[in-house]
């Protein structure tokens, strides 16, 4: 049962991964997923992949509490961060990491998000928080995220992208899509109103 | 991993491979030669520019001439795009500069990071180098997104660049360990 089931997840991996690709949420190589196996192990995307290559096989099994991991492929450099927020949640079951556009704009800026639309708040809560910026693959960048990040949803991460997590995969990648959604809203309705206000004047 | 020709096809039903010169060229022992597809009949031809630009680049194979819609505007405002985010810092370097339309010039930015915004009047475009085709694809959708990125931030107060030593680092890092193993895949994938 228990093979059956990593069989699944790593699967659902690949899939995540291409759709993340597919959606524009991470480009290249990288972003990152990560689904919880057990209280022991988590799967992770492995390091400098690219989506549309990876296979199930690719995947990488690391344990969360010592981060390390079998022979073969290297696991995602934040590693570290997906396990630490398992460690931090234990109802989290699945973690996502994206260098998506909009909220993108916002760890540039340094600035939170905040939810306006009262449905996609629904999803993402109210208010997204903006990690301290660190090196990818640090513990400095895994406890500024983890700080950020609280009990919610997902947070910013200063000129970096955006890290969020759910029940499950399925869960995760809806909370990115509208974590992504709410922040093209809040900047592309006050960008057209600076557009109409220069072109007005 | 997209190939060759796939890169060339996209970025033309894109509509970025219009500007004189522009394309997408590939160095393969010493000799730089333009990737061609199916949808490129009409495309220009003006090699000899690229062939100047790549040939002095010894561990660059690759390099795409593009006009891309956000870049566009950063050159049209004379603006040149630091490095804000992360992957921009690791990819490309800390700044992407605007020069004139002059190899010597363009090569010159070039050397201290791996593209360039090339002011040549409406004819305007970017030039991006990589170590492979995947790797200067890759640098040209973050470009672009970081020059969407610094544009759009100025509504919520503008962006923050990255401090030069952390962007060096982070691009050391990149060069040295991060982009290794996947460029070791797309070496064996070619075989």
């Amino acid at each position: 049962m228990r093979i059956k089931d990593e069989r699944i997840l790593r699967e659902q991996i690949v899939d995540y991964g291409r759709e993340l690709l597919r959606k524009g949420l991470v480009q290249g190589t990288w972003g990152n997923i990560s689904i919880k196996l057990s209280n022991n192990y988590m799967l992770t995307t492995p390091s400098g992949f690219d989506y549309n290559d990876m296979t199930p096989s690719d995947v990488v099994k690391v344990a969360i509490k010592t981060l390390t991991y079998g022979r073969g492929n290297k696991p995602t450099a934040e590693k570290g961060l997906h396990a630490g927020i398992y460690e931090r949640r234990p109802e989290v079951g699945a973690v996502i990491h994206t260098h998506s556009t909009y909220c993108s704009v916002f760890a540039a800026a340094h600035k939170p998000l905040q939810i306006e639309d009262p449905e996609l708040a629904k999803i993402t809560g109210e208010l997204l928080y903006v990690a301290d910026h660190a090196f990818a693959g640090t513990k400095a960048l895994t406890q500024n995220a983890l700080k950020a990040l609280g009990d919610r949803a997902g947070c910013i991460m200063s000129n970096h992208g955006m890290v969020c997590c759910g029940s499950d995969i399925e869960d995760a990648f809806s909370i990115a899509l509208a974590i992504e959604k709410a922040a093209e809203s809040y900047i592309e309705s006050r960008f057209k109103k600076l557009n109409n206000t220069l072109t007005t004047n | 991993m997209q190939s060759m020709r796939g890169v060339a096809y996209e970025l033309y039903m894109n509509g970025f491979i219009k500007a004189a010169d522009s394309g997408v060229f590939i160095k393969k022992n010493g000799s730089v030669r333009r990737v061609t597809c199916s949808y490129d009949h009409s495309a220009p031809k003006g090699d000899d520019f690229a062939k100047s630009i790549l040939s002095k680049f010894k561990k660059m194979n690759a390099m795409i001439i593009a006009s891309t819609e956000y870049c566009g505007i950063c050159i049209s405002k004379r603006t040149p795009i630091p490095a804000i985010l992360d992957d921009m810092a690791q990819i490309i370097g800390v700044k992407s500069d605007i020069v004139n339309k002059d190899v010597d010039e363009i090569v010159k930015a070039l050397k201290g990071a791996t593209a360039v915004l090339v002011d040549d009047g409406d004819d305007s475009f970017i030039v991006v180098l990589g170590r492979d085709i995947q790797e200067a694809h890759t640098a040209m959708n973050v470009l672009e997104k970081t020059a969407e990125v610094y544009i759009k931030a100025d509504v919520i107060g503008g962006a923050k660049k990255l401090p030069t030593l952390k962007a060096k680092t982070e691009r050391f890092i990149y060069y040295t360990k991060y982009s290794k193993g996947s460029r070791k895949r797309n070496n064996e994938n070619k075989r």
